[in-house]
Order: structure tokens, then C-alpha cells, then sequence
């Protein structure tokens, strides 16, 4: 089901929630809320279920307006994050429930309720009560209650945020994996943002209640829009290093300077960060003239084929991967050159992308 | 490198405090032990000296009654008339009080029966004779004593060797009053006697474990003594006002015609077999009394929980003025019983009673709530009712609150309207709730005692209709004295809230899910 939000808006009192937020949702695509806590990715989604009524801005199911719908009329499937399942109820119980309330007869409930706990492999444990389950078993149960009334829009809020590490991973390609298999458009809101690099289709990013960015996960990482965009995805974080343009040159403000070749693609006098992820540095082929950054290694750790090594630049601090091959050692001057990936230039004030 | 500095922390410490502690509950042990042994020991003395003193005097009373009868009796047959008869019992009485004297003395040194007879046959002989004024009539009795006065004294002999068996320390025991000098010593010199065994014993124990450790193992028993140190007045606390009342009134309950002077008359079932069967011909009033209780528990507690969940639940809605509704609601815990009680008089009252006034509203005829015996049972329930709310309310809006809101939210989203979520929610997950207010409800319905007193002015409904089982009890305490009997009620209304709250727990078992 396509869902379009135009001009979305939701003020509790003095607080605002949600702010002009318009976005368009595909069929079938599984797309993340992701941002900060208090960003109103929450508020977002209970306006979507109906939960809570929207201050203004208009919601289409389809196409067909379902603003003023009260959230029974809507089809949608809603799992928490602490699950909410009944716990006087079995499995079988739980699941039915949904059907038992839209007056589906009895037999119909159970084949349907079996076919569901067979897509979330809970087929063997039917007869069990919640708390006989582990966590990541209750939230398949709880997928498999909202998806049972075959809903238009799944709606998952947080429901990774309970669990222990690993079950965290296990459960999101699960969530993955039945959403490809019933193709249902489903809305994930996380504030985790591997979680949503990794399961998604498209992430849609806020931030005090505005819209960021929606796009497909490697765009967000790769193209983002704006500064915080570019902080709040990826790890390690993106290195900012807080200066001027002068020229062609980025200049801090100790004196380093960078020679970016911008050819007057940003104001000169501009101030902005140079932000630059930690895979976006290499050691500087003999070569190489632009781009050179002349640091000192402050420390070295191995990961595997690479290391992670801490430098500093014009008196920053920042994470760097580097291939092992040049056995760095602490002390040592180096000089780096730029990938073209993974280097941007921020306003300094508005957080607006120079390049 | 951390546990060794704790290590050397923990040595440098002397650790005198724990041995020194087994030396003090030793000691004090066996001052205590030997104290209430002392006293046991001492009380028991007491009683033998009562039980030999009441012997004696009783003794003493048989030889002058029986004496006296003896002599009456052996010259009954002489054709004597009143006067002269009196004339005999004055003679007689009037030796009685030396005699009194002589027998208790040849009591006290144990002097044989027969000789104490002889002497009392001897003497009211003698006193018999000389008020007789009549010269022939007294030749003639003084004959007939002569013959007799053999065999009267050996057959008083024999009587006061057979009273001799059937007396007892521990009938002695029983009929001690309470303002007797010494009486706790006296009525309770076994118990003393065990618990002064006890305490020696444990300062023997403790003597012999210390004696024969070493001195690391003498401060562990006296940091395991310790805790027990802290407990001791806590549990002194329970034992002395907890524990004893409730042993006292299971022994109490089997002690026959117990009297509040601490006498009773034997031990056995009498006081049960009062309870349950009554005075034939007249009502058991303790039937009554359970047969309403029964029927008050059986209406009050459904009602009034139906009642309390519905309000619990409207009160836990969002809604205006709740404040104002909350208040009103808990109005009742906040007001004594009896100042209430008086008001719902009134409200039942026949001629001036609000309720008879909505009544009359809707055209109906007055009812006589309070005076009428058909009505008593409908009053006890309103008023129970009432009175029960506000508890279980607040013991329900706090069930209630403890639902989340997201199990609303879901069963909201999939279409479940507001009576469904009431039924297949909200009662379900209020259930542990609603299982601890019926047992509590039930047992405070069991005991409903202050309602009755306050609604009928004092007495167990207008015709004596409306004994409840605790009714029963005070009356059976304060109006009869009868403190066996009234502890017997007791014991049996406890096993039926027992029964009842097992009967609730197992029925309700299933009421559990975390």
C-alpha cells in the first residue's frame, strides 16, 4: 500500500512534535523512522495508526484519505516494543484475538493463526503463555498477531529494543525475512542506526520533529543531505575537522590546511567543517598533490586487515581506517590524502552540504 | 591485590566481640534458665502446699458433716420430737468450732483415720446429749450412743479414706482464682519449669560447643548468635501478644465453664457441643448466627466487588471531575463505623428515612427496614456494601493502574470496542486483584460484628434475628461470661474462613500469570 503524509503536523501544548513532515511511502517496501530519541519518529507512527489524532497535514492509504479514520478502520498492524501480549492468553490465543474481534468464525481463526505462527516459526509453541517464551519468541508472536488480520500497513515500533545483542540480529533479519515473504508495507521506527542500514529500503530521518532525509540506506550514508545527517549515520563517526574555505584550500584555524581544489565551487571565507568518514583516508601516494593532510599517529589498533589508527590534524583528534601493511607505530608524522568518497564540506552554522 | 589489603584490614581487627558474646548468653542463659526454673519450682511448692491445705480443710469439713450426720442418723430412731431434736443440733453445733480445731490439728500430723473419727463421733456424742433437757430421753441416747459409737466411728473412718483418692494437683490447678498470691507462679509453674530446662539446656550446649573450640570458632557462633540477638524482641513481641492469645484461646475453648477468675471445671468437647447443638427447646443462637453470616458473606462480597470493579474502572477513566468522584467514593474509609451506622438509621428509618422517601417518589409503600425481621438481612446487606467499597476500590484502581496502556492500544488498533476490552482485558489482568479483594472481602464479611451492634441500637437485630457469628461470640463474652464457650465459636469461625480462603485460593489458582 503507498502511503503519502503531506504536511504532517502535531503539537502536544507548547511542545512540537512533528513538523510539516511530508513523505511518500512504495507498496511493499519496508522503510525506517530513524533519529534521535524525542524526534517524533514515535509521534509519526501513532498518527499513522490513529492513535493519536494529527494536528494538521493529511495521511493517504492508497490514495484514499484516512486522516479523520478512527484506527480500527485503517488495517493496520501495530507491534510495541514491549511487545503487549495478552499474558492470560496462549500463543494460539494471542494470535486469534485480532480475528476473534473482526468475528471471523473459529475454524478460520486457528487455520489462519497456524499459518502465521508457521511464517514467524513459532508452529511448536501454540499452546504456550507468554511468559514461558523468550524475548525474541514474543516478538515473533507479536509480528504474528498484527499480521494475522492481514493488515495494509505494518507498524513496528522499536521492537528490536528489548532484546539482547544477538537476538537483536537474529530478529531483524527475521522482520526482514517476513516482510519480503508477506510484502506488506511495513514502517520500522528505530533509533538505531545500523538497525535501519541494514533492514531497510528506505530510511526516512528526523530530527526535532522534521524531516531530513529519505532515501535508500547507502544515499543517506553516502550523499547526506546536511550535517547531522552525516553524524548520526555511520561508525565510527564521521570526522569533523572545523575551519575556513580559503581558495581552493580548507584552513583551520591552528593553520592546517587542505587543498581540496574546490576551484570556486564555495565561497572563499566561508566557514564550514570538513567532515570525512574513517574509510575515506589513505596514505598519500609520492604522486599525490591535492588533498595531502599531514598528521601525527597518537595511537594504533589492529582490526583484522585493518587498523583503526587515532591521529591528529592541526590539533583534531580523529579515527582513521589504514591498511596494516604500513605497520604504524605512535609518534609517527604520516601524511594522508583523501578518497573521493566519503569527504564533504558542512556549513559551519546551518550544517547546509557545500560539496 | 585488593584481597589482600582486605585481608590485612580484617586481621588487624581483634575479633574479641564474638567470643565475648557466647560468655554473655551463657551466662544469661543460665541465670534465666535457673531464675524461671526457681519460680516454676517455686509455684509448684505453692500449689502442693494449696492442694495439701484444701485437702486437709476439706477433710476436716468431712469428718464434722459427716460426724455430725452420723450421730443424727443413729439416733433418728428414738422417737424424738422437734424440740428435742434441736435441742441436739445446738448441742452439736455448738461443739463444732473446737472441734474444728482438734481436727485440723490431728489432720496436720497425720494422725490415723480411725482415730480422728473416734474422737469426732466422741464429741458430737457428747455435745448431742448435753442440751437434751430431758432426763429419761437422754439415759435412753446415751445408751444407743454407747452401742453405736463403735461402728459410727469405724464406718466415718472408711468415708474419709475413700474421699482420700479423687484428689488432685491439677483440680487444685483449676479452680485457682486469679487474685490467689502467687497465681501466675502457681497456674503456670510447668511451662516455667520447661522454659527454665530449656534456657539451662542451651547454656549447657553453648557451654560444651564453647569449651571445646578454638577461639576463631567461638567468634563464628557469636556472629551467628548475633542476628538471633536483634530477633529476639521482635519475636518476644509476637510470642507474647500474637502467638499466646491465639494458643490461649484454643486451649480456652476446651476448658469447660471457663470464668474470667481463671476457673474452669474440666477439660473436654462441652463448650463445641454447647456451641453447635444449643439448650434443647430454645434457638441455637449460633446457628443463627452462622447460617447469617454465611448469607451476609454470600451477598456482600459478589456484589460488592461487582459493584467496585465497575466503579474502579470508571474511576480510572480520564474524566472530569474524577477528583470530586474519588472523593466521594473513598468517603466511607475515612468515617467511623458507628457514626455512619447511626446515620444509615436514619436513612432506613420507617416514618423519616430517605430511603423510604425515594420509595414513596416512585409509589411504592413505605418499608419498615429496621423493625421489621424479613428486612433485617437486606439493611445488613446495603450497609456492607457501603462500607466495603472504598477499600476495594482503591485495591482495584491500583489493579488497574497497573495494566499498560499499550494492551489498549493494540486491542484498540485491531477493532475490540470498549466491552470486549472490558471482558477479555481488563478483568483478566485485573484478576490477581480481584482475587486478593474477595479473600479479603470475604474475611472481613465473616467477621462482621460493629454493623449489626450500630444498625439495630445495640441489639442482634429487632427480634434477636440477626446474630452474626462474632455477635454471637461477644455475647456469649460480655453478656454471659461463658469465655469457653465464646472461644469455642471462635476456633469454629476460624476454620471456616480458613476453609473459605482455601476453598477461594484453590478455585482462583489460575488467576496468576507473572
Amino acid at each position: 500500500m503507498q502511503v503519502i503524509m503531506e504536511g504532517l503536523t502535531k503539537h502536544f501544548g507548547q511542545t512540537r512534535a512533528v513538523q510539516d513532515f511530508s513523505v511518500t511511502l512504495n507498496d511493499g517496501e519496508l522503510v525506517c523512522l530513524l533519529g534521535p530519541s524525542g524526534c517524533g519518529k514515535s509521534t509519526v507512527l501513532n498518527m499513522l495508526s490513529g492513535i493519536v489524532p494529527v494536528t494538521a497535514g493529511k495521511i493517504f492509504f492508497d490514495g484514499e484519505d484516512v486522516t479523520k479514520l478512527p484506527p480500527e478502520q485503517r488495517g493496520i498492524g501495530l507491534v510495541f516494543q514491549n511487545y503487549a501480549l495478552y499474558p492470560h492468553m496462549t500463543v494460539m490465543g494471542n494470535i486469534t484475538f485480532p480475528l476473534e474481534i473482526q468475528k471471523v468464525p473459529p475454524k478460520e481463526r486457528e487455520r489462519r493463526a497456524r499459518e502465521m505462527a508457521e511464517l514467524v516459526h513459532m508452529g511448536g509453541l501454540l499452546s504456550r503463555k507468554p511468559k514461558e517464551l523468550s524475548g525474541g519468541q514474543q516478538q515473533r508472536v507479536a509480528i504474528a498477531r498484527a499480521l494475522v488480520k492481514q493488515p495494509r500497513l505494518l507498524l513496528l515500533d522499536e521492537p528490536l529494543s528489548n532484546l539482547d545483542a544477538r537476538l537483536r540480529l537474529e530478529m531483524r533479519e527475521e522482520i526482514r525475512r517476513i516482510q519480503q515473504e508477506t510484502r506488506v508495507t511495513t514502517i520500522f521506527v528505530t533509533h538505531d542506526q545500523e538497525e535501519a542500514m541494514s533492514i531497510s529500503d528506505h530510511i526516512v530521518l528526523m530530527k526535532d520533529g522534521f524531516l531530513q532525509q529519505h532515501d535508500a540506506p547507502q544515499q543517506l550514508y553516502n550523499q547526506p543531505v546536511n550535517q547531522f545527517v552525516a553524524d548520526f549515520l555511520g561508525n565510527p563517526p564521521i570526522n569533523n575537522f572545523p575551519g575556513r574555505v580559503v581558495g581552493d584550500d580548507f584552513v583551520m584555524d591552528s593553520g592546517a590546511r587542505v587543498n581540496l581544489d574546490l576551484k570556486g565551487k564555495v565561497k572563499d571565507g566561508v566557514a564550514v567543517n570538513l567532515s570525512v568518514r574513517a574509510e575515506s583516508f589513505v596514505m598519500a601516494a609520492p604522486e599525490d598533490t591535492t588533498a595531502l593532510m599531514a598528521c601525527t599517529v597518537e595511537s594504533v589498533y589492529q582490526m583484522g586487515k585493518e587498523e583503526m589508527a587515532i591521529l591528529s590534524f592541526g590539533g583534531v583528534p580523529f579515527r582513521a581506517y589504514l591498511a596494516s601493511e604500513y605497520g604504524l607505530k605512535q609518534g609517527d608524522q604520516v601524511t594522508l590524502s583523501l578518497k573521493d568518497r566519503g569527504v564533504f564540506l558542512f556549513d559551519l552554522s546551518t550544517g547546509e552540504r557545500y560539496l | 591485590m585488593q584481597g589482600n589489603q582486605a585481608a590485612a584490614r580484617k586481621a588487624a581487627i581483634p575479633r574479641r566481640a564474638g567470643p565475648r558474646r557466647v560468655v554473655v548468653h551463657i551466662v544469661l542463659f543460665a541465670l534465666l534458665g535457673a531464675l524461671c526454673l526457681g519460680l516454676g519450682i517455686l509455684g509448684r511448692q505453692k500449689l502442693d502446699g494449696k492442694t495439701m491445705a484444701m485437702e486437709h480443710a476439706q477433710r476436716v469439713d468431712l469428718f464434722l458433716n459427716n460426724g455430725t450426720a452420723a450421730v443424727k442418723e443413729a439416733l433418728s430412731g428414738q422417737g424424738m420430737d422437734s424440740a428435742a431434736l434441736r435441742q441436739l443440733d445446738t448441742g452439736m453445733s455448738s461443739k463444732k468450732r473446737g472441734l474444728k480445731d482438734t481436727v485440723s490439728r490431728m489432720v496436720e500430723e497425720d494422725l490415723m483415720d480411725g482415730e480422728i473419727a473416734k474422737t469426732v463421733i466422741a464429741t458430737f456424742s457428747e455435745g448431742a446429749l448435753n442440751r437434751v433437757g430431758d432426763e429419761a430421753l437422754r439415759l435412753q441416747l446415751q445408751t444407743v450412743l454407747d452401742q453405736e459409737q463403735a461402728g459410727l466411728a469405724e464406718a466415718l473412718a472408711l468415708e474419709a479414706e475413700q474421699f482420700e483418692a479423687g484428689f488432685t494437683i491439677a483440680r487444685v490447678r483449676m479452680n485457682l482464682a486469679v487474685t490467689e498470691p502467687y497465681y501466675p507462679l502457681m497456674y503456670y509453674y510447668m511451662p516455667l519449669i520447661a522454659l527454665g530446662a530449656f534456657l539451662l539446656l542451651m547454656a549447657a550446649v553453648l557451654l560444651s560447643i564453647f569449651l571445646r573450640s578454638d577461639p576463631e570458632r567461638r567468634a563464628q557462633l557469636g556472629n551467628r548468635l548475633e542476628p538471633m540477638d536483634y530477633l529476639l524482641p521482635f519475636f518476644i513481641g509476637v510470642a507474647l501478644f500474637t502467638l499466646y492469645p491465639i494458643i490461649r484461646v484454643v486451649i480456652m475453648s476446651f476448658q469447660e465453664r471457663y470464668r474470667l477468675e481463671g476457673s474452669f471445671t474440666g477439660w473436654g468437647l462441652g463448650n463445641y457441643e454447647y456451641v453447635i447443638k444449643g439448650v434443647p427447646g430454645t434457638t441455637n443462637y449460633f446457628l443463627q448466627g452462622l447460617s447469617n453470616t454465611l448469607l451476609y458473606v454470600l451477598f456482600t462480597v459478589p456484589i460488592g466487588t461487582v459493584l467496585a470493579i465497575v466503579i474502579a474502572y470508571l474511576l480510572n477513566q480520564k474524566l472530569r471531575f474524577s477528583a470530586l468522584f474519588q472523593t466521594t467514593y473513598f468517603l466511607p474509609m475515612v468515617t467511623s463505623v458507628t457514626a455512619v451506622g447511626l446515620v444509615w438509621r436514619w436513612i432506613f428509618n420507617r416514618n423519616f428515612g430517605v430511603l423510604n422517601a425515594i420509595l414513596h417518589f416512585f409509589g411504592m409503600s413505605p418499608v419498615d427496614w429496621l423493625h421489621q425481621a424479613s428486612n433485617s438481612m437486606t439493611v445488613m446487606v446495603i450497609f456492607g456494601v457501603w462500607s466495603s467499597l472504598p477499600f476495594t476500590i482503591i485495591l482495584l484502581l491500583s489493579g488497574l493502574q497497573n495494566i499498560d496502556d499499550t494492551f489498549y492500544t493494540v486491542a484498540r488498533v485491531d477493532g475490540a470496542r470498549a466491552f470486549r476490552i472490558f471482558r477479555r482485558i481488563t478483568v483478566p489482568l485485573l484478576a490477581p486483584t480481584i482475587s486478593l479483594v474477595l479473600i479479603i472481602n470475604s474475611i472481613s464479611a465473616f467477621k462482621v460484628f460493629t454493623d449489626v451492634k450500630v444498625l439495630f441500637g445495640g441489639y442482634p437485630g429487632p427480634v434477636l434475628n440477626m446474630y452474626t457469628m462474632v455477635y454471637y461470640i461477644y455475647d456469649m463474652m460480655y453478656e454471659y461470661r461463658e469465655l469457653g464457650r465464646a472461644a469455642a465459636a471462635a476456633i469454629i469461625l476460624f476454620v471456616f474462613i480458613f476453609f473459605f480462603t482455601m476453598l477461594q485460593r484453590f478455585i482462583q489458582r489460575k488467576w496468576k500469570y507473572d
